[in-house]
């Protein structure tokens, strides 16, 4: 199932200003990987090179922080929607 | 760290901390900052692009407060740990940050009373509900569970103030068969050296520091320590919720642990025989201790934990009064509530958890009234029994 995934406006530049994205993708590692194919300028901005999110990233699944449910192996499925949000500067690490 | 896991004495006294220290000292300083200063704007660019690793204001993180939580963390077997002003302080973070609105929780009920009040008063507020099963009874934990609302189970290991042990294994099996739920054990009773619930797969455990951790009844701290992003997120909110250790009670808290193996196989030692000796006390009807063969729990803890822990509870022969008579005897603990210091401390629930309660209302919740719980410290356990057998005599009704 296509899941829609949020961009944020400081990312809009990778997305040809899309504000949001459909993947095909069964959890978030797979979202991100399916992303990049597509716009692959946004990798080096959400991953570190040990593909770790990067520092002030977070991604949300519906209004869930993913570091609170399964982290990259969130699952996502019918009906859910992801986020990508940067942190509030401050405080994120 | 990646090389060969070392043992509980050397975690203690060096885990978390290089050989180098800043100016030489073979100590961490105890940074004094509300805020950091940064060179020049392009630093604080580097910085939001996580370029450099830097503190940015106090209440995001403290390098003293960040250093006992690598010491705690390698304690644990975590990848990582976060501090708090309080074992409360991370109770309630940690419940805020892992529940919401239309979500469950499942909890022994055998458990310190102020979590048990939060659960039970403030959360439904925010529409969390919770269901209490008694410890040991895990089938009802698992049927308990609510597919899809369940997001964590919660219990202490051991209990306070019956030293419940849970059955670790059997728990996190229970949490494999039921996708989005975690399990967070408080091992505050236990402690690291005694028992690493990380190592079985549980997700996240909890210390008040403020016991054995901290050790010397001078400090209120309290530890999460898990998996690098599930604490990255409980940093986080802590950052926005506020309750941040203090740079001071983290130095006293790194110089408490290093000395945690030592004191708490000390602990360990005096409280099974304490334990024991008080089990065949004329003068006591019923003795609580994981390490007797007597405990329900026995087997299980003996599989699980190195030690059995230093908090002995026990039942005085008589009511209230009795109870009373004979704490008032004692000379050698002091009469405080806490665990786990080097002091050994002694209480009656009845009196200082449930005063407000009837002798009746206590019973239900399982409380009894002739009940002592002694925290046993770091004394000769032979100058403990001394005092106890003499404070038994003179409270005795002639």
């Amino acid at each position: 199932m296509p899941v829609p995934v949020r961009i944020p406006t400081p990312l809009r530049r990778f997305t040809g200003d899309r504000a949001e994205v459909s993947v095909e993708a069964a959890e978030i590692s797979s979202v991100l990987d399916r992303l990049f194919e597509e716009y692959p300028g946004l990798r080096s901005h959400l991953l570190n090179e040990d593909r770790t999110l990067r520092a002030f990233v977070n991604i949300y699944v519906n209004d869930e922080d993913i570091r609170f449910l399964d982290g990259l192996k969130t699952p996502v499925g019918d009906g859910d929607s992801v986020s990508i949000v940067p942190a509030i500067a401050g405080g994120a690490r | 760290m990646t090389s060969q896991p070392r043992g509980p004495g050397t975690r203690a006294a060096r885990g978390g901390e290089g050989r180098k220290k800043a100016l030489d000292a073979v100590t961490q300083p105890i940074v004094c900052t509300a805020t950091y200063a940064f060179d020049s704007t392009a630093e604080i660019r580097d910085h939001f692009e996580g370029r450099i690793q830097r503190e940015e204001y106090g209440r995001y993180g403290n390098p003293t407060v960040r250093t006992a939580e690598r010491k705690i963390a390698e304690l644990d077997g975590a990848e990582d740990c976060v501090l708090f002003s309080s074992g409360m302080a991370a109770a309630t973070t940690a419940l805020l940050a892992l529940l919401k609105s239309g979500q469950h929780i499942v909890m022994t009920s055998d458990c310190y009373r102020r979590t048990r009040q939060f659960v039970s008063t403030m959360l439904p507020r925010w529409g969390i509900e919770h269901t209490f099963v008694e410890p040991g009874d895990n089938k009802a934990l698992e049927a308990a569970i609510r597919p899809g609302k369940t997001r964590l189970i919660l219990a202490e290991s051991p209990t306070n103030p019956y030293l419940r042990v849970a059955d670790l294994p059997r728990l996190v099996a229970i949490r494999n068969r039921h996708p989005g739920v975690k399990i967070l054990i408080d091992s505050t009773f236990a402690t690291p050296v005694n028992q690493r619930p990380l190592e079985f797969g549980v997700d996240l455990v909890l210390h008040s520091a403020t016991k054995y951790l901290g050790g010397h009844n001078d400090l209120l701290a309290g530890s999460l320590s898990g998996k690098a992003s599930l604490i990255s997120g409980l940093r986080d909110l802590r950052g926005i919720l506020g309750g941040v250790l203090d740079p001071h009670a983290a130095y006293l808290l790194l110089r408490g642990v290093k000395t945690l193996d030592l004191r708490v196989r000390r602990q360990n030692e005096t409280a099974l025989r304490l334990a024991s000796w008080l089990e065949v006390h004329p003068r006591v009807e019923r003795v609580f201790y994981p390490g007797l063969p007597s405990h329900p729990d026995h087997e299980a803890a003996a599989r699980q934990m190195s030690g059995f822990g230093g908090v002995v509870s026990f039942l005085v022969k008589g009511d209230l009064d009795a109870a009373s008579r004979f704490i008032d005897a004692t000379t050698l603990p002091i009469i405080a509530p806490s665990l786990g210091g080097v002091e050994s401390l002694i209480e009656q629930p009845a009196l200082m958890s449930f005063y407000e309660l009837t002798t009746e209302e206590r019973r239900a919740i399982g409380i009894f009234d002739n009940l002592v719980r002694l925290a046993v410290g770091i004394e000769d356990a032979g100058d403990l029994i001394a005092d106890l057998g003499n404070a038994f005599a003179v409270s005795e009704i002639p």
